[in-house]
């Protein structure tokens, strides 16, 4: 083999390293180790807070303003929510099968998201309702709000207590979780910041009055009646404020890329158990 | 009149050549701005209001006000390529705050 040929082969190798997609091969995807070294974060950044008060978000690491919602839990504004889901739950569907032919007694809240083989995409609870309602010739429902809100928090209820327990192991389900770390890590809009910035990295630091709440155990108190809002709404509402919020054009509820990174937040929440629906500020 | 009269015609042998190369300026801003966009947009980097700016630089545009047209389309095209760059960085550094 030629000099000249060899250095064209090792400019072309380094060529090829440095413009390849970051995306690695999926034996090196290992999202049980990742799990573990954040929650090790969190536990090493709070060391007073039991293991599984990381599902009462900013309240476990903010006694003062746990005391104001703990006072709201009293008299939870989403109680209706829940009532009404069930209500729903209950009505058959125009072919006479119901939402019970899809999820059992509905208390599968805990085992979302998960990654569809066949579909070759990562299914969250409100998409997968709204897949049975059209499998059973229903129209879909509203992602943010309404009734498919009603629905999930229904089933975020009787799941309470439940722990998260996802699984990502085949190829495409281990390409889908790491599209959606590298989506909660990834720095964008005119801010510069990322869904880690806030909740990773400043979990605990203050934006103006409001701490902010550790990344371990956010996604089990969903959906979540927000006073802010004046309702209850989705996960899904809240991620897209949160990408606006960094500057950056926000996409519609149940994106492709906001259904992965759901699947990356639940897997590093895997073994907390499920208190939704919640309330925050 | 004769002196106005050349005057006008003067001023007009001038001015509409520079308007339409004016219109054109703006219109290749425009369609520039949006190529970059849709460029961000795919890589998932698209910025809050580059879209509105865009926009704001086509209602100029057919409003006649050119300079403010291009200004606006040329903010558009700064803020794709800012986005762009953060998405080339990100390839590098977003394992960067991954706990370990």
């Amino acid at each position: 083999m030629s000099r000249r040929f060899l250095f064209a082969r090792v400019v072309l190798a380094c060529c090829v390293a440095v413009l390849a997609p970051a995306q690695p091969a999926a034996a090196e995807i290992d999202p049980e180790a990742d799990r573990k070294a954040f929650v090790r974060y969190f536990h090493s950044a709070f060391p007073n807070v039991p293991p599984d008060d990381y599902i009462n978000g900013v309240y476990a690491i903010d006694r003062q303003s746990r005391e104001q919602w703990e006072a709201i839990e009293e008299f939870p504004p989403y109680e209706e929510s829940v009532e009404k889901g069930e209500e729903l739950y209950d009505i058959p569907f125009a072919n006479g099968k119901g939402y019970a032919d899809c999820f059992g007694d509905g208390a599968v809240r805990h085992r979302y998201p998960f990654y569809d083989e066949a579909a070759g995409e990562v299914i969250t609870l409100e998409y997968d309702i709204n897949r049975c309602r059209a499998a059973n010739g229903e129209k879909p429902l509203k992602w943010e709000r309404g009734d498919l809100v009603h629905l999930s928090a229904y089933m975020a209820f009787v799941s309470r207590g439940k722990r998260l327990d996802i699984k990502a192991e085949s190829e495409g389900a281990l390409a889908a979780y790491e599209r959606g770390k590298r989506f909660y890590y990834t720095k964008r809009g005119y801010l510069n910041n990322s869904c880690s910035t806030c909740h990773v990295q400043g979990a605990g630091r203050r934006v103006r009055t409001e701490v902010l709440h550790p990344a371990l155990g956010e996604i089990t108190h969903w959906p979540n009646f927000r006073l802010k809002w004046g309702h209850i709404a989705t996960l899904h509402k809240r991620i897209s404020r949160c990408h606006r919020d960094q500057g950056a054009k926000r996409f519609q509820a149940q994106h492709p890329s906001y259904r992965e990174v759901e699947y990356f937040m639940t897997y590093m929440s895997n073994g907390l158990p499920v208190n939704g629906p919640g309330v925050r500020k | 009149m004769k002196m106005k009269k050349a005057a006008l015609i003067f001023a007009l042998a001038f001015a509409l050549p520079s308007l339409a190369q004016d219109k054109a300026g703006a219109q290749a801003a425009i369609e520039k701005a949006e190529m970059l966009r849709k460029e961000a947009a795919a890589a998932e980097m698209e910025w809050r209001f580059t879209g509105k700016r865009i926009k704001e630089a086509k209602a100029a545009l057919e409003k006649g006000d050119f300079a403010q047209a291009e200004k606006l389309a040329e903010r558009a095209q700064w803020e794709s390529e800012r986005a762009l760059e953060q998405a080339k960085t990100a390839e590098q550094v977003w394992k960067v705050g991954v706990p370990k």
